[in-house]
């Protein structure tokens, strides 16, 4: 250790201590920027994604892949995925949550289960309110379906629902005089009797971004129409379209986006079902991968992707699975991970829960990868400390 | 009288006691109107009730304020909005609820009304929606457990939904056995949607049987009846209100929200029912029967509706929820009056003497007594709310000057009025017409269908451009980007900008800018512009030239869009 070491140290501590109570202090430098969190609507069955059984009576027709993490096969309906599995981490969590709403909240929010006097931010939030950059006009969640709200981190970082038709074009009639008139606001706050408080800055801001978003350059980021027809067959049409323009978001600097895949709950015909089902979130998470390593952003990308919960290893009479929260897996999907991992294990018929973490080791990961302390407490208006993250481990070799 | 006018002057005085900074008239005025009436006064009210107020006449002010429809209307929707389920989870659609609001103003607020003939009704509902709107304060999502949380907590102030896994860790006095033998008493409940032919032929087997149809009543017996048989008719029971109530709804499954409607399994062979109702009865007679299984870590545990911890006997023969009612109103009810008293102080200053306002079991402390002070008055005026919101409105708490900053924060006594944020409905409100100048040359009927479309149309609005409840969050709200971006940019409000901008353009072309800067600062701030706000302006503005080149439109856009258009 030399002096240029330890004066470095020095620095760095003293800046820490400067830093830990405000917003920038919340992430650390050289971390990732960006949360994707794909939601699976109705709870998707792991045999007919990232934990096939082929040759067992539990695993049905569905047949297996070779991917790049040893000792595990994807689906058959995954042949984008195996491709970058050594950039991907399948964690195996288990809960006794298997009610659609419940676990929706408790895989949304990172591992809390609901509370009556206290609702817990969605996991996007959480990203959106640790890594939100003032300067950048558009909002720090963004959901295109769906998501938790903001709660107690407050509605400032509640997702902006940007679902269906995306531009926030001003009529034409309008527009020039609200451009002038945006200018004069901003003037105008200077001499207002508000401009002595502080407290009112956060609304101006949200004003002042506001005409930004909607007649500014940000607008195009939620306007897919300049794309072309063969990037968009690329990401296929419906989900395909929330991936691309997730993409765009990502790219304007948006530190989380949402995005929902519904259609998973299959108490029937589930080989038939997934057939077509998985084959469409594949194909477009894949393009995204493919695009975000085009422009470089795939190393400061987290994608994660989890259900309500798993599915029954038996087949019902149905040719259906049932609600399993005993085994649900959560992908996750990032160039900073450089080696496929798995977490857990179901054995060879998909029954057992071996190794596996609860849900808050997976947001406990995901947060200090992306820079949050994830044992950091929030406080609120009386001055209450709120945990974001219900656990204080993580998971062995990821974070 | 008298008595009740010297218990209100003993509590103007008491608070006196600490060093207060009123409102100036400006300030008071806004925020009378906005509690009041829920909309800022038009520009001729506020110049009026700034001279009332300026001299010394505020209690005529308050008077004249609490005679209006629009207060019987506010207040009849705050009465709902506390008492019914959640958003979300109610049964049925909002039109319902619009006639559920006239039910209210029409039957509990009266002069002399009592709130406990309130509660006994609400908690007593039986009958089919449409036709018995209490009713409407029941919902198809919830279960004993949940009404029992809800219930307790609006009606009693007793937060007992927490002692439903665990003994209550604030009050240990509630424990798990008192919250699920409350709970049994919702067991004797029959309280389905009926949705279907099928739905439909098993109440008609249920009410052929003389005990289920005894515990109706003849008045819900028949109008239930009638009811089925609009329905056996094909036909639906909105097609028999007015035009005006019916509010265009047409078709089959009218009248239950989104939610109530997904959560119903319509069978393909089944015939749906053209206006599905939910339906309330109680099936059990005494509360001997009710008993009610839970489970906790594990363990299945029974508690039965004779474990209920009960300050006085309970009749064991009468109905579970009259019981249930006239214990929770029983003669002169402290917590029920505690109750009151918090949310109406909750409605007029954006929090209750106690927080969380839904939790007034035990009070302590200077606003503990605060607040019993009100509850007594409550109680002295027979439980008449019109007296607790005119005590509390003229109290000096309620007229203190507001500041960003407040010991509210810390949840100590009031010494100063945290500014607060309009409500959807406020901001929507203020920017339409007011009720007077919208029903002007109408006879009633048309005055009243006119009314109906103003208010879905303005909910509507609400929804769209406040979508999570600013009442819920108020404590911690801030204007949310989605607000800031629909206020600025969406064209409803772009044109209404435009159409106060030209009208103002065209009243004064020919006067001075002054005088278009005090009408709009009226208009919107209800104040007076300052001088630097009015020399920032005149450089600005240029009446000589036309419209679109003059700045006004621009300046009625920047005014409309800064922050003071949405604070009180």
């Amino acid at each position: 250790m030399n002096r240029r070491t330890i004066l470095k140290g020095g620095a760095a501590t003293l800046s820490g201590m400067l830093m830990a109570n405000t917003a920038l202090g919340r992430r650390r430098k050289n971390t990732m920027k960006h949360l994707v969190f794909i939601q699976l609507n109705g709870g998707a069955t792991q045999f007919e994604l990232w934990d096939p059984k082929p040759g067992n009576k539990n695993g049905g027709t569905t047949k297996g892949l070779k991917t790049q993490i040893a000792g595990r096969q994807f689906s058959e309906y995954l042949p984008g995925m195996t491709e970058y599995s050594n950039n991907m981490a399948v964690v195996h969590t288990t809960s006794r949550i298997g009610e659609h709403e419940l676990a929706r909240y408790y895989t949304g929010s990172g591992g809390f289960g609901p509370n009556p006097v206290l609702k817990h931010p969605g996991m996007c939030s959480v990203v959106g309110w640790g890594l939100y950059n003032e300067n950048n006009d558009l909002p720090p969640v963004v959901s295109l379906g769906g998501g938790l709200t903001a709660g107690f981190l407050g509605n400032a970082y509640d997702p902006y629902q940007a679902g269906g038709d995306l531009k926030l074009a001003v009529n034409g009639m309008y527009k020039k005089a609200v451009v002038k008139g945006d200018n004069m606001r901003d003037e105008y706050y200077k001499v207002s009797p508000l401009s002595k408080n502080d407290d009112f800055n956060e609304e101006v801001k949200h004003e002042s971004r506001a005409s930004r978003l909607a007649l500014g350059i940000s607008n195009k980021a939620l306007d897919i129409s300049g794309e072309s027809e063969k990037t968009k067959e690329a990401y296929g049409r419906g989900f395909g379209e929330q991936c691309l323009k997730a993409r765009r978001l990502l790219m304007s600097g948006v530190p989380a986006v949402h995005l929902t895949l519904g259609g998973w709950d299959m108490h029937e015909n589930v080989f038939e079902r997934c057939a077509t089902r998985v084959p469409v979130l594949d194909q477009a998470v894949s393009q995204l991968v493919k695009e975000l390593k085009a422009i470089d952003l795939f190393d400061q990308t987290m994608i994660m992707i989890s259900g309500d919960f798993g599915r029954t290893p038996r087949i019902n009479n149905d040719e259906g699975r049932d609600h399993y929260p005993r085994n649900t897996p959560v992908a996750l999907i990032s160039g900073a991970f450089k080696k496929g991992i798995a977490v857990g294990d179901s054995g060879p018929d998909g029954t057992s829960v071996n190794n596996m973490v609860n849900f808050g080791a997976v947001s406990y990961s995901v947060y200090k990868m992306m820079g949050i302390n994830p044992r950091g407490q929030f406080e609120d208006i009386s001055g209450r400390p709120l945990r974001y993250c219900p656990s204080d481990t993580g998971i062995e070799g990821l974070a | 009288m008298m008595k009740k006018w010297l218990i209100i002057l003993l509590l103007a005085l008491l608070p006196s006691l600490q060093a207060v900074e009123y409102a100036n008239p400006s300030e008071l005025s806004r925020r009378i109107y906005l509690d009041l009436l829920d909309r800022t006064p038009t520009v001729e009210e506020y110049h009026r009730a700034k001279g009332i107020i300026a001299s010394g006449k505020y209690a005529s002010l308050v008077k004249e304020l609490m005679n209006k429809e629009e207060y019987f209307d506010n207040l009849a929707s705050k009465m709902i909005k506390h008492y019914s389920p959640v958003k979300g989870e109610k049964t049925h659609d909002f039109v319902s609820y619009l006639r559920l609001k006239k039910h209210v103003r029409d039957n509990y607020l009266g002069p002399k009304s009592d709130i406990r003939d309130f509660v006994n009704d609400l908690l007593t509902a039986k009958g089919v929606a449409a036709q018995n709107n209490m009713v409407l304060f029941y919902s198809n999502f919830e279960d004993s457990a949940k009404m029992t949380a809800r219930l307790s907590a609006s009606i009693l102030g007793v937060p007992m939904k927490c002692a439903q896994c665990h003994d209550h860790k604030i009050h240990p006095d509630i424990n798990v056995n008192h919250f699920w033998s409350m709970a049994a008493f919702f067991e004797g409940m029959d309280k389905k949607i009926v949705a279907t032919m099928a739905d439909l032929k098993k109440l008609e087997k249920n009410l052929a049987d003389d005990k289920y149809s005894k515990s109706l009543g003849k008045e819900n017996l028949a109008k239930t009846l009638e009811w089925v048989k609009l329905e056996n008719d094909e036909k639906s029971i909105y097609s028999t209100f007015s035009e005006l109530e019916n509010m265009g709804r047409s078709g089959t499954r009218m009248g239950l929200t989104e939610e109530a409607l997904e959560e119903i399994d319509f069978d393909d062979e089944d015939t749906p029912l053209q206006a599905p109702q939910l339906f309330i009865n109680e099936s059990v007679k005494s509360i001997k029967a009710l008993k009610i299984d839970y489970e906790l870590d594990g363990m299945e545990y029974t508690s039965t509706a004779s474990h209920f911890k009960r300050d006085r006997a309970l009749s064991e023969t009468a109905r579970p929820r009259d019981v249930l009612s006239k214990w929770m109103s029983w003669k002169e009810p402290l917590y029920m009056s505690r109750a009151v008293a918090n949310w109406v102080t909750n409605w007029f200053m954006g929090r209750g003497y106690i927080m969380p306002f839904y939790d007034t079991y035990k009070v302590e402390g200077p606003n503990g007594s605060q607040l019993d002070r009100y509850a007594q008055l409550f109680m002295r005026s027979k439980f008449n709310i019109h007296a607790i919101v005119r005590a509390f409105v003229m109290s000096p708490t309620y007229r203190m000057k507001s500041s960003i900053k407040s010991d509210e924060e810390k949840f100590a006594f009031f010494k100063s009025r945290r500014i607060r944020h309009l409500s959807g409905t406020q901001v929507v409100n203020s920017l339409n017409r007011p009720y007077d100048e919208i029903t002007k040359g109408l006879n009633t009927d048309a005055a009243l269908k006119k009314l109906y479309r103003v208010a879905v149309y303005k909910q509507q609005l609400v929804d769209k451009i406040f979508p999570v409840s600013i009442d819920d969050t108020e404590v911690a709200y801030k204007g949310t980007l989605v607000q800031a971006l629909k206020l600025s940019t969406d064209s409803k409000f772009l044109a209404y900008a435009d159409k106060l901008a030209k009208g103002s353009f065209e009243r004064f072309r020919g006067t001075t800018t002054t005088e278009f800067l005090d009408y709009i600062f009226a208009k919107l701030y209800t104040r007076e512009p300052t001088k630097p706000e009015i020399a920032f302006f005149k450089a600005k503005i240029d009446f000589s030239k036309s419209y679109r080149s003059s700045g006004v439109f621009e300046s009625v856009w920047t005014l409309m869009n800064s922050p003071e258009m949405r604070l009180y």
